[in-house]
């Protein structure tokens, strides 16, 4: 059981910035997410943590102590690839048994430990199988209980269920979870799915171009994202975003945009702003007019998307230009009930909760709520 | 027009691969298998090249050449010769190979040097090797003054060595390839298990070039047995009979000697010996392929068969 911490991390691959003065600090048991795009540094990151890349500067501490120098096998740690990286020529036991035998742990010990991970993870009956021999998610399993036999403190996993299958993903995100429970130990998991990372972590690290976003606990990082960035990138799907600017109409405070203008409640914004954008979540959107409280519009459904549970409606507004209707990236998503019957063409009003609307500046960060 | 087209495209892929590959079967059959066939004849008859006559002696040349002291120290020495040519250039290789797939400025250019040896022909080795190693104007002795460097116990050693230095390339290539192949993250993995630099080589680079290796020991240990220019333009089998490996033994036979029959059944010898240790390579290196045993596509799926 070990915290982690990171102390101003800079990576750098000749001239590329990986990882830019990055600090995290992980407590002891915490399972924390490194969600981003592919090419953020959130593997570089995981990397610097298990050993196989050196930072260029700034320090890291495992369990208090400082590991910058120490090779990976001394560091207490385990890892779980995206490849799954097993060795493809010994059976499920010698795999999962191999970080003990390196460690000259005692034979009698060693079959002991391999038998109690292999019912743990539910693998006894694979134990003799190569990985040749295996399926995705059974392969992933013993490269689990690969690192689950040497009892680390820490678990790094990279992207492990990438490779899987979309059913297979969701079995294991919650395996995962229930061994974080049942360990009790340190998990970072590096991720760019933001379901993996909203399901089963603690707290959810945002990282885009070499940078921490945002740090904080998944229902924060939903809620009160930074930066539309964040709010983007969490959520599926993600966040509407409606640029505009906020003008004074006989006194009150208006947001204008190219398809809609909504007067805001009093205290939400108290000065025009010429660029800002509005955002707000497809789930947060009701269709038809509801009561108080709510910012009214009216749309055009271009085009819906029954997902069977959800139906997803893309709005565009009577005040585009034509060119503007046929951007498609400018289409408003309202996710409604499965049963509405709606059709593209129609015409429907949409009620925005006074709540649930977020203002990012011009560089993207949140302005409202503050 | 229709009519060839229509003949081509009514062709099955194995009779397209068929007469593809016919050619090579004719051209096999005419360069290798009628001189193996021919020479099976010879090794079995005696000729007389004055008198210009043949005559059946059954197995009495490969009796001969089975007891003679000539054929069996010559033998000797082709298994020296390729002891030393195989481990040598087999470690040689391995160690190229591994420099090689490391991460270094000039890299590419190291690669395309170091496959130069082997574009080399033998004789041009060979009189290369002989320029340095010469006694009396060689390189070597200009460098180091006073030292025989090809006597006749250290020839067998340079002669080999010109060999390896020769064939090394091709077998650094082969383990470069197969070394490529080798998944990073294995290597990630095998550092944070606590595998050392050995234990990773034995765990996870030995395993994955099981293949080279056998291609590599098999090539070069043909070569090894059936190597003639090398050895002939650099000491003609020299000094004495010491470098007169099985290969120079027949040259030999067959064209000082005149002795068709001697030389055709020391030839089968040669052949015998090449491929009982290509045979004996594939045994030890190839695992026994278990028979894959039937997977469940996800956990708890039960595969139906019908």
């Amino acid at each position: 059981m070990a915290t982690v911490t990171l102390e101003n991390i800079t990576k750098k691959f000749d001239d590329t910035v990986a990882v830019d003065d990055v600090s995290l600090s992980i407590s002891d048991g915490e399972f924390v997410v490194l969600l981003g795009p592919s090419g953020c540094g959130k593997t570089t990151t995981l990397n610097m943590i298990a050993g196989l890349e050196t930072p260029t500067s700034g320090n890291i501490s495992i369990a208090g102590r400082r590991v910058e120098r120490v090779p990976p096998d001394q560091r207490d740690i385990a890892m779980v690839f995206q490849s799954i990286a097993l060795y493809p020529h010994m059976t499920a036991h010698q795999n999962i048994a191999f970080p003990l035998k390196m460690a000259k742990v005692e034979k009698n010990e060693i079959n002991r430990r391999v038998k109690d991970t292999a019912e743990l993870l539910r693998v006894s009956d694979l134990l003799e199988r190569k990985p040749h021999e295996l399926s995705g998610g059974q392969r992933q399993r013993v490269a689990l209980g690969r690192a689950v036999v040497r009892d680390p403190a820490v678990f790094l996993f990279d992207e492990p269920l990438s490779s899987l299958d979309a059913k297979l993903r969701v079995d294991m995100r919650v395996e995962i979870k229930k061994l974080h429970e049942r360990l009790g130990a340190t998990f970072i998991y590096v991720t760019h799915d933001q379901v993996e990372a909203m399901t089963m972590s603690t707290r959810i690290a945002v990282m885009d171009q070499a940078h921490i976003l945002q740090l904080g606990p998944p229902e924060e990082i939903y809620g009160l994202p930074k930066s539309t960035m964040v709010a983007g990138f969490v959520g599926t799907p993600g966040m509407n975003f409606v640029p505009g600017c906020i003008d004074s109409v006989n006194g009150v405070k208006t947001f204008k945009s190219a398809g809609f203008e909504i007067a805001l409640p009093e205290g939400m914004v108290d000065s025009t702003i010429d660029t800002i954008t509005l955002g707000i979540r497809p789930e947060s959107v009701l269709v038809g007019e509801i009561g108080e409280d709510h910012a009214k519009i009216n749309g055009n459904v271009f085009e819906t998307e029954p997902v069977g549970s959800d139906l997803f409606l893309d709005i565009n507004f009577e005040k585009f230009s034509t060119d503007q209707i046929a951007e498609t990236s400018r289409l408003f998503k309202v996710r409604t009930l499965p049963d509405m019957r709606v059709k593209a063409g129609d015409k429907v009003m949409l009620s925005l909760p006074h709540k649930k609307i977020y203002f990012f500046d011009a560089t993207g960060q949140r302005v409202y709520p503050r | 027009m229709a009519g060839p087209a229509r003949s081509r495209a009514s062709l099955t892929d194995p009779q397209f691969a068929l007469i593809i590959v016919s050619g090579v079967i004719i051209f096999h059959f005419i360069i290798i298998i009628i001189p193996l066939g021919y020479s099976f004849w010879l090794s079995l008859h005696e000729t007389n090249v004055i008198l210009r006559s043949t005559e059946y002696v059954g197995f009495d040349k490969w009796g001969e050449v089975l007891t003679s002291k000539q054929t069996i120290n010559g033998t000797l020495l082709s298994l020296y010769f390729a002891g030393i040519a195989v481990v040598l250039s087999f470690l040689l290789s391995l160690g190229i190979a591994l420099v090689l797939n490391q991460d270094f400025p000039g890299r590419g250019f190291l690669r395309a040097m170091i496959l130069l040896p082997w574009a080399v022909s033998e004789v041009v080795t060979a009189t290369m090797w002989t320029i340095i190693l010469e006694p009396n104007w060689g390189v070597l002795n200009g460098i180091f003054p006073g030292t025989l460097w090809i006597s006749q116990d250290w020839a067998m050693f340079w002669v080999a060595f010109a060999f390896v230095w020769h064939m090394a390339p091709l077998g650094a290539f082969f383990f470069l390839a197969a070394l490529q192949t080798i998944p990073k993250h294995l290597y990630y993995s095998a550092r944070i298990d606590r595998a050392g630099m050995f234990a990773r080589f034995q765990y996870v680079t030995l395993p994955h070039i099981r293949y080279a290796v056998l291609i590599v020991l098999v090539v070069v240990t043909v070569e090894a047995f059936r190597q003639f220019d090398l050895v002939f333009a650099m000491t003609g089998g020299g000094p004495g009979t010491v470098t007169q490996i099985l290969p120079l033994l027949i040259f030999r036979y067959n064209f000082q000697f005149s002795e068709y029959g001697l030389a055709a059944a020391a030839s089968y010898i040669l052949i015998i010996i090449a491929t009982m240790l290509a045979v004996a390579y594939f045994v030890a290196l190839t695992q026994k392929k278990t028979k894959a045993r039937a997977v469940t596509e996800s956990p708890g799926a039960v595969r139906v068969r019908t």
